[in-house]
């Protein structure tokens, strides 16, 4: 079982201690000892999906509609694809999703697998964000800020100079384009990783 | 997160004003390889490109806490009213003259295996309440163990003959197919229990105790045990050749291997209510040997809540995780109006900032 979490964790987006998390919770949870191979596993499976979308999410920076449908449509497209599995007899998996669909402790776990593998990184991103931000945020944050329609004459010289410095640092990089170009994005995964 | 939605503004496709009015084949080899234009293409599709602000996040906290403390309180209280009767016998059912022999004791099939033991209600116990036997130190979930069935065989008569995988229990010495074959069968729990409270028998209801689903789609009706336990070897119990697998219950129950070393599985129910300070005697035949691997048996009687069984983890876990978001919340105030900062602030640009810090 800690193999599937280890596979899941390397083709998706959640790091060694969220894998972690995922699998002490569901060991401690269900350690009441009635649990069976597939109930088990499928929980912690559960808990990779759960985490997945909501560590994608924060990592998106500009939400249009694919993301959003692609994000929770896999999501939805997990518990569809196992409820249909687990409805087919000669499986392992009969009926596996549906029993633990109907147990309230199925879904306060995934409710723990998710509050304590996404608080810490929730509330380091803000920190860092706050008092050590990059570029990025920086110019996201300029964004933000540009995009309100209420401005005092005293805001009005500043929004002119950020404009400045976001008009700066484009033109430098499409000057660059055909030397060293480097895309925006590369600082946020740099830091971020 | 600051939530706001930043419309594309400006348009590319005005690039036809760089062809040549009325050229000839140039202008029309240029039209048939500009893309058609659509927002998806041209990213100009509405966009909402949320940050991470004070009050976003204090407020997410916030309500988690609010969300998760309630919810471990229910959860702790649901497993507060779990009674559970917990009797580890493998040891005391051992003659006081084979103790330091067990293995001895428990391979002689001339020595009585019935064992009494006694146990006191603590709390009152409502009905239904579920009898099992725990495990410990028994790994169902071994992969060549968990393995060593075949599932086909279980579900068809046609198929007895389908043995594949089920190595070491195939067959017996002379080749016939074992029924049903595999390790998992072959270790099948063989403890029983019966029980009294003063001069009345509590009855163990040993119906219903394995999946409806099991018991119509996974073990068929036409399908019944043959040449089990037949070898020199008995693993466990053995099986009733008149009686169908979707009915044997036991086996059944046996055969969804446990995910965890340490495991219950349910041997009944009795639908009687048991009182504070009841007395119930247990007379018990303790046939399985667990004394050769180091294991240990037991015997639970225990209520259910819809939480399941009395496991304080949920709750505990919620309980502290909601303080910790709610002790977030209040620091990530304090920082906010203590040590304010400006959101987009260029001075913080790497190029804005004084030599040697910020």
């Amino acid at each position: 079982m800690m193999f599937l979490i280890n596979q899941y964790r390397q083709n998706g987006k959640i790091k060694p201690n969220q894998a972690l998390v995922v699998f002490l919770t569901t060991i401690c949870a269900y350690s009441d000892e009635k649990s069976e191979i597939e109930e088990l596993s499928m929980v912690a499976l559960s808990g990779c999906i759960w985490l997945q979308a909501f560590v994608v999410t924060l990592d998106t920076n500009s939400f249009t509609y694919p993301q959003i449908i692609l994000i929770w449509g896999n999501f939805i497209a997990f518990y569809m694809i196992n409820l249909i599995v687990s409805a087919v007899p000669t499986l392992q998996m009969y009926t596996i999703m549906f029993r633990l669909c109907s147990q309230p402790s199925y879904w306060i776990t995934m409710g723990l697998i998710v509050a304590v593998g996404m608080g810490p990184v929730l509330a380091l991103r803000y920190f860092r964000n706050m008092f050590r931000p990059n570029a990025i945020n920086i110019l996201q944050q300029i964004e933000q800020s540009n995009g309100h329609t209420h401005t005092t004459r005293n805001m009005e010289s500043r929004i002119i100079s950020a404009g400045s410095y976001l008009t700066h640092l484009l033109a430098d990089s499409r000057r660059n384009r055909g030397a060293t170009y480097q895309p925006l994005l590369s600082d946020s995964v740099a830091s971020d990783g | 997160m600051n939530n706001h939605a930043a419309g594309g503004s400006t348009s590319n496709g005005g690039s036809g004003v760089d062809g040549d009015g009325g050229g000839g084949g140039g202008a029309a080899r240029r039209n048939t390889k500009m893309p058609k234009y659509s927002k998806f293409t041209q990213q100009e599709l509405p966009a909402c490109k949320p940050i991470l602000t004070p009050k976003w996040v204090v407020s997410v906290f916030f309500l988690v806490g609010v969300i998760f403390v309630p919810v471990g309180v229910v959860s702790l209280l649901a497993a507060q009213n779990v009674v559970e009767i917990v009797d580890r016998y493998d040891d005391a059912c051992v003659p006081a003259n084979m103790t330091d022999n067990k293995l001895a004791y428990i391979q002689n099939p001339n020595i009585s295996k019935e064992c009494t033991r006694t146990l006191t209600i603590t709390e009152d116990m409502n009905q239904p309440i579920f009898v099992y036997y725990q495990l410990d130190n028994f790994y169902q979930n071994h992969r060549r163990y968990v393995k060593s069935r075949n599932d086909g065989q279980l579900r068809d008569a046609a198929k007895a003959n389908q043995t594949s995988a089920c190595e070491p229990e195939k067959t017996t010495a002379d080749g016939k197919p074992i029924v049903p074959c595999g390790l998992i069968a072959w270790s099948l729990f063989n403890d029983t229990y019966s029980f009294t409270r003063g001069n009345e028998n509590l009855t163990v209801d040993k119906k219903d105790i394995s999946w409806k689903s099991d018991r119509e789609h996974k073990f068929g009706k036409n399908v019944y045990p043959s040449n089990f336990q037949n070898g020199l070897l008995k693993g466990g119990g053995t099986l009733d050749p008149a009686i169908p697998l979707s009915e044997q219950e036991d086996l059944i129950v046996w055969m969804r291997t446990a995910a965890l070393p340490t495991f219950r599985k349910l041997y009944g129910r009795i639908y009687v209510d048991l009182k504070k300070n009841d007395t119930i005697t247990v007379k018990l035949s303790n046939n399985y040997n667990t004394y050769n691997f180091g294991g240990k048996k037991k015997l639970v009687l225990s209520t259910a809540t819809w939480l399941g069984g009395k496991n304080d983890f949920l709750g505990f876990a919620y309980v502290i995780v909601g303080g910790v978001c709610f002790f977030l919340a209040f620091a990530f105030t304090l920082l906010y109006l203590i040590k304010p900062r400006k959101l987009g602030d260029h001075n913080y640009l790497s190029w804005n900032r004084h030599p040697g810090g910020r």
